[in-house]
């Protein structure tokens, strides 16, 4: 499963925009990861400019 | 819960809001969705500036000091600022050894700031709060904290869903999300555009630097990549910024390697002080659109373009798109014709003069070495033409190198050899570069 390290992430919200299951939003300005639609495919893993998302 | 408007706009940024102030101030019902909560909190890299005193895509923007506000006098409209900002100059390119190009001759621009300005850092923070709190007053119904997730067209209207079930509708929309655009690629229409790969940037903020002249757009080669630093709005403080399009590099650990360890420009940063904020944006490159416009969604900023545009093309183009729409409204044309204007005007300034220019996929990093570079850098000898204009800083390197390229040849017949290898490989460099991205379709 793909997280985001909360204390890493600047919400620049590249993810969001580059994720092709639109499984990630902004919620009360922090980044989420929707483990339902999430397809596992790491585009957010390997985009992140500061390495935030993980895979657990 | 759906409610009907006269536009519905996506995005808070510069475009959207704008686009909001100038459709509301036509009686329009206005709806803006941001996706952020606090819709002013900059999280996205930005250059945060204003270009000033020279024309920039059909505009001429000049502050006004009495009134506080920057007037954008051929689109036709003024935005209050009266918070902090720093003066830039022009551009200054650096080649590893600290020789540079300089782009406008800034100790001397320097002594009539005001009058020689070519670009106002500002806090953009402070802007979009001062146009969030105009839109606000003049009745546009802000919707933070809302991620869309759909956007289509019916018989009548564009309907736009949220996340959480909320769903807005209008005959028209405004597609204002910036750079990786959602709708743009939820529309189909990135499969029409060229791409060319995605580059990953960090950018620090630091108060304190010895770098002679730090108040341009400064960028720096260095043999790991190359750097930028720009004045930021608060006196004495600047944006340090990293970018790359690898996926195998971690912009962090690139930009902490130029401040702290680059021997040339690590002595810029000796007693700098790193600020905590901090800032990242993901790039998707891609060609702009062609036509800014599909299923009555109006493409505005970044969201149809590129981030050269910068602030001032996203402001521009979101009070042309606003009025536009308000337009098309009472002749009572809710459709493509109604909103030629907009399109009409985007080709003439934007798309026309600057949509079909070629990203080249010149690598001079892969090939060149350090001490080629700053040969290169040393050659012209001679200060250029003062400019904020990405485009013709780089045609008038072309034209200088151009007629340098005979010394080279007799003096360095070695780096004539990888100038002329850096030509002929471009399309497999940015074949390479397209390989490291991810294409949004």
């Amino acid at each position: 499963m793909v997280t985001i390290n909360a204390d890493e992430c600047l919400v620049c919200g590249g993810c969001i925009d580059l994720c092709p299951k639109t499984a990630i939003m902004m919620v009360d300005d922090r980044v989420m990861i929707n483990s339902e639609k999430c397809g596992e495919c790491k585009i957010c893993v390997e985009v992140c400019p500061v390495s935030a998302p993980f895979v657990a | 819960m759906v409610t009907k408007y006269d536009v519905v706009i996506v995005g808070g940024g510069p475009a959207g809001l704008i686009a909001a102030r100038a459709a509301c101030e036509e009686g329009l019902r206005v709806a803006l969705i941001e996706r952020k909560k606090d819709i002013p909190k900059i999280h996205r890299t930005c250059g945060g500036a204003i270009n000033v005193n020279e024309s920039s895509f059909g505009e001429f923007v000049w502050y006004d000091e009495e009134k506080g506000e920057f007037v954008f006098k051929n689109t036709g409209f003024t935005i209050r600022y009266d918070g902090p900002s720093q003066d830039v100059f022009g551009f200054h390119i650096y080649s590893p050894n600290g020789s540079r190009l300089e782009f406008g001759n800034f100790p001397e621009l320097r002594k009539n700031a005001k009058k020689n300005r070519l670009c106002m850092a500002i806090s953009k923070e402070k802007l979009l709060k001062t146009l969030l709190e105009e839109s606000e007053r003049l009745g546009v119904s802000i919707f933070p904290n809302e991620n869309v997730c759909s956007v289509a067209k019916n018989s009548t209207k564009v309907v736009v869903e949220c996340e959480d079930g909320s769903t807005f509708k209008g005959p028209f929309a405004i597609a204002a999300d910036g750079i990786n655009s959602r709708i743009a690629r939820v529309l189909k229409l990135n499969r029409e555009r060229s791409f060319f790969g995605t580059t990953r940037d960090i950018s620090l903020e630091i108060e304190g630097t010895e770098c002679p002249d730090p108040d341009g757009f400064l960028f720096m080669f260095t043999p790991r990549g190359v750097f930028s630093m720009i004045p930021m709005a608060e006196k004495n403080c600047y944006l340090v910024s990293s970018s790359t399009n690898r996926k195998d590099i971690i912009p962090l650990e690139l930009i902490n390697y130029f401040m702290r360890e680059d021997p040339t420009f690590s002595q810029w940063y000796r007693d700098s002080k790193v600020l905590q904020h901090r800032s990242a944006c993901v790039v998707t490159l891609m060609s702009p659109l062609e036509k800014p416009f599909k299923d009555n969604v109006l493409f505005i900023g970044d969201a149809c373009w590129r981030r050269e545009i910068s602030n001032l093309g996203a402001l521009c183009t979101g009070w042309k798109a606003g009025k536009s729409i308000a337009n098309a409204l009472k002749e009572g044309k809710p459709n493509e014709k109604g909103v030629e204007d907009y399109l009409n005007w985007y080709q003439e300034h934007y798309y026309g003069p600057h949509g079909k220019r070629k990203q080249t996929g010149r690598n001079f990093l892969k090939y060149l070495a350090p001490q080629d570079i700053d040969y290169l850098v040393e050659m012209p000898k001679r200060k250029f033409d003062q400019t904020m204009d990405i485009f013709k800083v780089v045609n008038s390197i072309g034209r200088t190198y151009g007629d340098l390229m005979r010394r080279v040849y007799e003096e360095r017949p070695d780096i004539m050899d990888k100038l002329i290898k850096i030509r002929e490989n471009m399309e497999e460099d940015m074949k390479e570069q397209i390989k490291w991205g991810f294409r949004t379709v």
